[in-house]
């Protein structure tokens, strides 16, 4: 642990007053400092946290309190967080901290855009999820649409494929006028070095090799790969420079699918978070509820029964196999092997009828709630996985013979998307990415939630940090679910499935994080509550948005089709990358 | 063969042109695999699987638009989505079919009161078909393809009768 006197001397050693240093019960350790002191508390404090793993903004203005941008740091090594807090007037500057920091790139930018704040010494200050012309929508003025809105709706008026062409001119196909201007495109390719430069980025713009003599003399051109194509797994636009099959230069477009989940939150009640959590990564929705049921029974302080800590492992752990499968399968789709796609999915039917006996539903399960679970598991349920744990594991050695044990896909997948261990701490990866780079980091292991503390499983790393590495860590994760799989049939508790609950939950005033070890990496939710029954705010961590950095940064440098398969190793859901 | 099974073996088949074609059109839908969220998990993959095998029933999914005579709208159209939907929609070769997935894609589903999402597809393109559910199962999108059969059916029949 860090303890809060070393923290401390850090900041005087900066010459840092903080506004406030304290251990609040739900959040553990907080400093809170002033907007101009951020950079230099920064500056302090990256050499003992690795990671920034979560920044959020939350409008504070009707209580008074202006807007609160919240940056979660993680150490490692000590297994320790601390949070940094800061308090902005509305409309004001926010200093990017992506010169420490590379993770903050693309959450800054939603926290700006969604709470109408300006950010300075950022490299690509643009609009990252909002269409152009919406207002800050996370602020508490901004409305939700009423029933009379919504009936008398109109699209804008125009030509769409006009429009659309307009938009791709916007997107830097003409070289900026002045190349230091940092509203201007970037590259995301001078960050390949292993240390991140020390000031903030200075951003280039698209470059052209026509004065090079040794180059082919083929000019770049612009490609726009999505956001209706099917290799890039959802609805993700790359827009790629592309020399020849070569990429030189790449910058990943989301928001083709923002559709609110956090603002919504904010009119539901606790019981009805999953629902949103479950369309916000919907591979894995059982991992989100957890996580939002972890979270209100902490700041409600609900005790929960232990049958109903084994049974959402076991729910988690089907729902974190079923959804490798859906992984597993389109990455060899990737590499042209078409066969393996379907394997993977009969198997992973097998999975969705036992989450279907047990919850109701093939998907958007809705099957933990705060409290507990919504109902027990059936023996014809416990029969059922019985069955299929009997031929579990034989199946995927099968399914590592159809694909990774052929020469074609090793020589596809070796020495492709390689992510060094320095890119992954700086860009705030977690789970298997993280993993298959050689850090040996596991939330079910290092900060066991539910009943995972009673299980016993291994976390397997690699160190390469390539496509292969990142399918051998997760073929072996698949193994260690059904493990725990297994030790939840066999030691699954008598009692009840639920606590007792009052019909409408009402949450005393607090704050909390409550991270996950989510299929694609740490999902958390942090809520604000203000004592009535929907929380204030609620952010969701979405681990994807994270890996999407990595793989922008991966992708120059590779072939086309090398750039695909590097893509789909990362195993983006858009569901939560835009939310 | 199966047309012999259809006029019997050996047979002489007089019909017009756009009767052959109204004919086959209904037996190979060929949808595009453009899945936007949740939905396309189960319309676009699931169906395409192993279990309920879309290809049974002349079903089959094409990366490009140009080659596809189905849309599955599967997923919530945003703002920003939506002028691609458009866009590929009119990519499409007529005659040209839509099929509204789930209960985003009709009319907004649980996000409709986030004005950055479009309440339902058909304020952009025509739908044929509107599957509810959220999200629906494989089997009802293969319901809804049976539908959409009898409609392009019914269509011929309109046109030759008339």
């Amino acid at each position: 642990m860090i303890e809060r006197a070393r923290i401390a001397e850090l900041l005087s050693g900066a010459s840092v007053t903080p506004v406030s240093l304290e251990d609040e019960s739900c959040l553990g350790l907080v400093l809170r400092v002033a907007a101009d002191d951020l950079l230099a508390t920064f500056a302090a404090l990256r050499d003992s946290f690795e990671q920034l793993i979560d920044l959020l903004g939350a409008d504070l203005t009707p209580r008074n309190g202006g807007i609160e941008v919240t940056y979660r740091l993680r150490s490692l090594q000590e297994n320790s967080d601390l949070v940094v807090k800061t308090t902005l007037e509305p409309g004001a500057a926010l200093p990017s901290v992506t010169g420490f920091y590379l993770s903050a790139l693309l959450p800054e930018r939603e926290a700006c855009e969604m709470f109408g704040l300006k950010l300075t010494g950022h490299p690509n200050p643009k609009h990252l999820l909002l269409t152009e012309g919406l207002p800050p929508m996370l602020l508490k003025s901004v409305p939700l649409r009423s029933e009379e809105d919504i009936q008398a709706e109109t699209l804008p008026e125009g030509d769409p494929a006009l429009q659309l062409l307009q938009e791709f001119e916007e997107r830097g196909i003409i070289p900026p006028e002045d190349p230091d201007d940092p509203l201007e495109n970037y590259v995301m390719a001078e960050w390949l070095s292993p240390e991140p430069p020390p000031g903030p980025i200075v951003p280039r713009n698209i470059r052209r090799q026509d004065d090079d003599p040794q180059s082919l003399s083929t000019n770049h051109y612009l490609l726009q790969i999505g956001p209706a194509h099917p290799a890039t797994h959802g609805v993700l636009n790359i827009v790629a420079e592309m020399d020849g099959e070569k990429i030189v230069s790449s910058e990943a477009h989301v928001g083709n699918l923002h559709r609110g989940i956090e603002k919504l939150a904010e009119s539901r009640r606790y019981h009805q978070l999953g629902t949103l959590v479950d369309r916000g990564d919907y591979v894995g929705g059982c991992n989100n509820e957890l996580a939002v049921a972890l979270a209100v029974e902490q700041l409600a302080e609900i005790e929960v029964p232990d049958r109903a800590s084994w049974i959402r492992v076991l729910m988690a752990e089907i729902n974190r196999l079923a959804s490798h499968y859906i992984w597993f399968g389109p990455t060899g789709l990737d590499t042209g092997a078409m066969g393996i796609f379907l394997f993977c999915l009969y198997d992973r039917e097998l999975w969705l009828d036992v989450l279907e006996e047990i919850s109701g539903q093939r998907m958007m399960f809705n099957y933990i709630r705060p409290g507990g679970v919504v109902a027990d598991i059936t023996p014809k349920s416990v029969q059922m996985i019985e069955d299929i744990l009997k031929i579990a594991d034989g199946r995927l050695d099968e399914h590592y013979d159809a694909l990774m044990a052929s020469e074609i896909f090793q020589q596809r997948a070796c020495g492709v998307g390689v992510v060094s261990k320095e890119d992954a701490l700086s860009l705030g990866a977690t789970g298997f990415v993280a993993r298959a780079s050689g850090i040996d980091w596991d939330l079910r292991r290092d900060r066991p939630y539910a009943a995972y503390d009673k299980m016993d499983f291994d976390v397997l790393t690699a160190d390469s940090g390539d496509v292969w590495a990142r399918m051998f860590c997760r073929l072996d994760e698949m193994r260690q679910s059904l493990r725990i799989v297994r030790q939840c049939l066999d030691g699954m508790p008598e009692g009840d499935f639920s606590a007792k609950l009052p019909r409408v939950l009402r949450v005393p005033e607090g704050e909390c994080y409550v991270p996950v070890e989510a299929p694609r990496g740490e999902m958390g939710v942090h809520i604000y509550s203000d004592g009535t029954d929907k929380p204030y705010r609620m952010s969701y961590r979405p681990p994807t948005l994270y890996s999407l950095m990595i793989s922008d940064l991966t992708l120059p440098g590779h072939f086309l089709a090398d750039g695909i398969v590097s893509l789909g190793s990362f195993d983006f859901c858009f569901g939560e990358v835009d939310r | 063969m199966a047309l012999d099974k259809v006029f019997g073996e050996q047979s002489i088949v007089f019909l017009k042109s756009e009767q052959f074609f109204d004919w086959a059109r209904g037996r190979s839908l060929w949808y595009m695999a453009f899945g936007i969220a949740c939905c396309s998990l189960e319309g676009l993959i699931a169906a395409a699987g192993p279990r309920f095998d879309f290809d049974r029933h002349g079903v089959f999914y094409r990366g490009v638009p140009r080659q596809s005579d189905v849309m599955i709208v599967a997923g919530t159209v945003n703002r920003k989505m939506a002028v691609i939907v458009k866009r590929l929609y009119e990519m499409m070769p007529e005659p040209r079919y839509v099929v509204s997935m789930g209960a985003c894609a009709n009319a907004g589903g649980p996000f409709r009161e986030y004005p950055n999402v479009v309440t339902g597809v058909d304020k952009i393109i025509p739908v044929d078909i509107y599957i509810p559910g959220c999200p629906p199962r494989p089997e009802s999108v293969q319901y809804a393809f049976l539908q959409l059969r009898k409609k392009i059916n019914e269509d011929a029949k309109a046109r030759f009768s008339s």
